[in-house]
């Protein structure tokens, strides 16, 4: 069963991440998948590194 | 599929003994019998076949240092070795250390620097929640000599491009309030916070059901504290749920739906599935015994064994496939999902505490996100 699709349907719209939030860190999220910033993950320091440890 | 993170174990014995390690005191006792550290000749042959792969593959991927305590391998292998995987790994692979933070010095940072090597730092929180399990093999405290390692590492000249963060294990009876005091006063930049290990037929320390939230309730304490920060440092487990709710994705192992591909090579050169399968199954090996002295890496991770590997990560359970937060929590770790009745076929031993949290994420997000309908 391919569950991806039918998981994949509460995204807001990009109007939505126009709300100002208060949270530095919230506001730093919305920008970042605002522009789909994949390499925000380098944030992290950790890029392409996925092991949960 | 592809291979997001290489974890290579270039020591299989460590400096501590922390109580709660998947590696060494959860069952798995495969330790006991590889080489202490990696031989020169297999690393060399590791160090070629990830070249290969790097060549082989249209996507970057991470190597981690990883343990055991890697910087046991001491000073002059860790340059060998980092030189000789960066010349076969330009950026943009990251190269990383996973270190309890012991053996930090500077003259291991300045090498690093050199490769462009980032160091993670295993550290739990204040003195009397770390040192309630990270203790070291005759019972003593740590937490002094990690705090140490981590004030090397924020002095040296490169520390902003050196210190990646700490992983923090979850101590669900400490202040989440107190930890995240903590980090913030200590400077860190990041901050990973992991649930204890465990399963639904052995459950994670702290946790007294399956349905309690001890691990969710913790955790939304720190997302308070975080969210009311006005110069918080990262928190990537809560970033992650959280973009993964705004619409974006996540990067972290057993959060959201997007596949990650890890494969990790032993110290004698075996190529074995991901380690924390180690705290639910000490048995899951794949059937063939692979290793880099015989068998070449990116075979390997194209055969149909490999994928079968890595599709158990993707959710079973019937549970979770009706759940409406399954694009956030994806089941979680797949180690935690383990059963001795149904093995992974069931939602992760965390599912009430991912439940609460996500409920606190998106009353938190709120109007960015719907909030459920009431039942």
């Amino acid at each position: 069963m391919d569950i991806r699709p039918s998981q994949l349907n509460r995204a807001p719209t990009i109007e939505a991440l126009d709300v100002k939030l208060a949270s530095v860190a919230v506001a730093r999220l919305i920008e970042e998948v605002r522009s789909a910033d994949f390499e925000a993950s380098r944030a992290y320091n950790r890029t392409y590194n996925r092991h949960n440890r | 599929m592809r291979i997001d993170t290489v974890l290579l174990k270039v020591a299989s014995r460590c400096n501590l003994n922390c109580s709660y390690c998947y590696v060494y005191n959860m069952g798995d006792e495969t330790w006991k019998s590889l080489p202490k550290r990696m031989r020169p000749e297999t690393q060399e042959r590791v160090i070629c076949q990830l070249g290969e792969l790097c060549r082989r593959q249209d996507h970057p991927f991470a190597v981690v240092l990883h343990g055991g305590e890697p910087l046991l391998i001491g000073t002059l292998r860790l340059e060998e070795l980092l030189a000789r995987l960066r010349s076969v790994l330009p950026p943009p692979c990251s190269i990383s250390i996973q270190t309890n933070g012991v053996l930090i010095t500077d003259a291991i940072l300045d090498i690093c620097a050199t490769h462009g090597v980032g160091i993670s730092v295993s550290l739990d929180g204040p003195a009397e929640v770390h040192d309630s399990c990270r203790v070291d093999r005759r019972d003593r405290p740590t937490h002094a000599a990690v705090v140490a390692g981590v004030e090397t590492l924020k002095r040296h000249a490169a520390a902003d491009q050196l210190f990646s963060g700490v992983l923090a294990v979850v101590d669900p009876t400490s202040s989440p309030t107190d930890v995240y005091g903590f980090f913030k006063e200590l400077g860190v930049p990041s901050v990973d916070f992991l649930y204890r290990d465990g399963n639904r037929s052995i459950l994670p320390d702290g946790k007294a059901t399956v349905q309690s939230i001890e691990y969710g309730t913790w955790m939304t304490g720190i997302l308070h504290a975080y969210l009311a920060d006005p110069d918080p440092p990262r928190i990537r487990v809560l970033d992650d749920m959280m973009k993964l709710l705004l619409g974006g994705s996540g990067m972290k192992e057993g959060v959201g739906l997007t596949d990650f591909g890890i494969a990790v090579i032993d110290t004698d050169g075996s190529i074995t599935k991901t380690d924390t399968l180690k705290s639910s199954a000490p048995g899951d090996r794949f059937d063939e015994h692979w290793s880099v002295h015989t068998h070449a890496l990116a075979d390997v991770v194209a055969s149909p064994a490999f994928r079968f590997y890595h599709d158990q990560q993707r959710p079973t359970s019937a549970v979770c496939h009706a759940c409406p937060h399954l694009n956030v929590c994806g089941g979680g770790m797949l180690t935690h999902r383990y059963d001795d009745e149904n093995g992974y076929d069931n939602p992760t031993v965390f599912c009430a505490d991912q439940k609460l949290l996500i409920a606190c994420m998106t009353e938190a997000l709120h109007p960015l996100v719907n909030l459920p309908a009431a039942a």
